[in-house]
């Protein structure tokens, strides 16, 4: 209990508020460390969306995305006492996600993934942002989705998280790096060889179309 | 064969604003000019589009509750463990100041009572003096005339 307040004195009396930005959802955690809950919950509204769509666009199956992402903020809560920050808060729960969702998918439940894809009810929910044409644009745009969500499954795990978490999270290749411990070369390799694999099977197919 | 272009190891981190400003002005001008750079920048753009395209899910309205469960199960399955990280539950604001409060009554506690028993003692020691003060007091008479006339005739 001590480690957070020292750490958030140590930053504030150095002037050192520039090294975590003026990240208030670290103040949020650490005022959680403290025993606030309504902090964690405050945290907890705010990153649920986006950490299960994380979760979703990983596995593509609407019942794990929101397993996992519960096991990630009970992770998150069990950390609460002995957090100390050590870069910004949204860069430490996408690192817990990413691992949470890569631990997942090591434990090959997911070999079903064509068929779920293929299952409209799995796809239930995610609709592709121009959905609100007529009856054949959603013929297609249902058929588009699915042929994102088997291509992106088809990439390796980690070529995957390191597409998603710079596609849609907009992290940078350093933040990714210190989510997925390795360094920025190897992250640009990651996102090189996704997006080359991710046209193959998308931009080849649509060709002109799109 | 597909052309290739040195230069095309740069496109990913060019798009990704990953490039100092200097080399991201020469890769932006080299696209204009390569028809090879142009060509696959174009692709990963319209790749990142179709990405683009997939809207966000809506989390199911049982989420919040599923949740909070799961926090209440693991804080229940805190409070028996005396040792070993009990203190890292969200019960340790309460029962931190609660335990001390209780260990310092069972203290004082204690100390009375040992007190109250060494006092109790005293106090019998006291009411046997006082009895036996009483009892002179009491036959004070029959002691005096003893003393005069001595004792009777069958006591001596």
């Amino acid at each position: 209990m001590i480690q957070p307040f020292f750490f958030e004195t140590f930053f504030k009396s150095r002037g050192l508020n520039e090294v975590m930005g003026t990240d208030s959802e670290i103040e949020l955690m650490l005022r959680f460390s403290k025993g606030d809950e309504n902090a964690f919950r405050t945290l907890f509204l705010a990153y649920k969306k986006k950490i299960v769509n994380y979760c979703y666009r990983f596995f593509f199956n609407q019942d794990t995305a929101e397993e996992v992402s519960q096991e990630i903020f009970l992770k998150v809560y069990k950390a609460g006492p002995r957090y100390t920050p050590t870069a910004s808060f949204s860069t430490w729960i996408f690192k817990i996600a990413t691992h949470a969702c890569l631990n997942e998918l090591r434990r090959d439940k997911h070999k079903s993934f064509i068929r779920s894809i293929d299952s409209d009810e799995e796809m239930g929910g995610m609709e592709l942002a121009d959905d609100n044409a007529g009856p054949h644009a959603r013929i297609e745009a249902s058929e588009r989705k699915k042929r994102i969500g088997k291509a992106l499954r088809s990439l390796p795990g980690k070529q995957r998280a390191a597409i998603l978490l710079r596609e849609y999270q907009g992290f940078s290749y350093k933040e990714i790096g210190d989510q997925m411990g390795m360094s920025e070369a190897g992250i640009k390799s990651l996102i090189h060889r996704g997006r080359e694999s991710l046209r193959n099977m998308l931009y080849d197919e649509f060709g002109e179309d799109s | 064969m597909k052309p290739t272009c040195s230069w095309t190891e740069l496109i990913n981190p060019y798009m990704d604003g990953e490039l100092p400003e200097e080399k991201t002005r020469l890769v932006k001008n080299h696209i204009t000019g390569c028809a090879t750079c142009s060509a696959e920048f174009e692709s990963l753009e319209k790749t990142r589009t179709f990405l683009h395209s997939l809207d966000e899910v809506d989390v199911r309205t049982d989420f919040d509750r599923k949740f909070w469960k799961k926090v209440d199960d693991l804080e229940n399955r805190k409070i028996p463990v005396i040792f070993g990280g009990w203190l890292a539950g969200r019960w340790r604001h309460g029962l931190t100041p609660l335990l001390a409060t209780l260990i310092l009554i069972l203290g004082i506690s204690y100390v009375n009572h040992s007190r109250n028993n060494s006092f109790k003692n005293a106090m019998f020691m006291d009411q046997m003096d006082l009895f036996a003060d009483y009892d002179v007091v009491n036959n004070l008479d029959v002691l005096e005339q003893i003393d005069r006339e001595g004792l009777p005739g069958d006591l001596r």
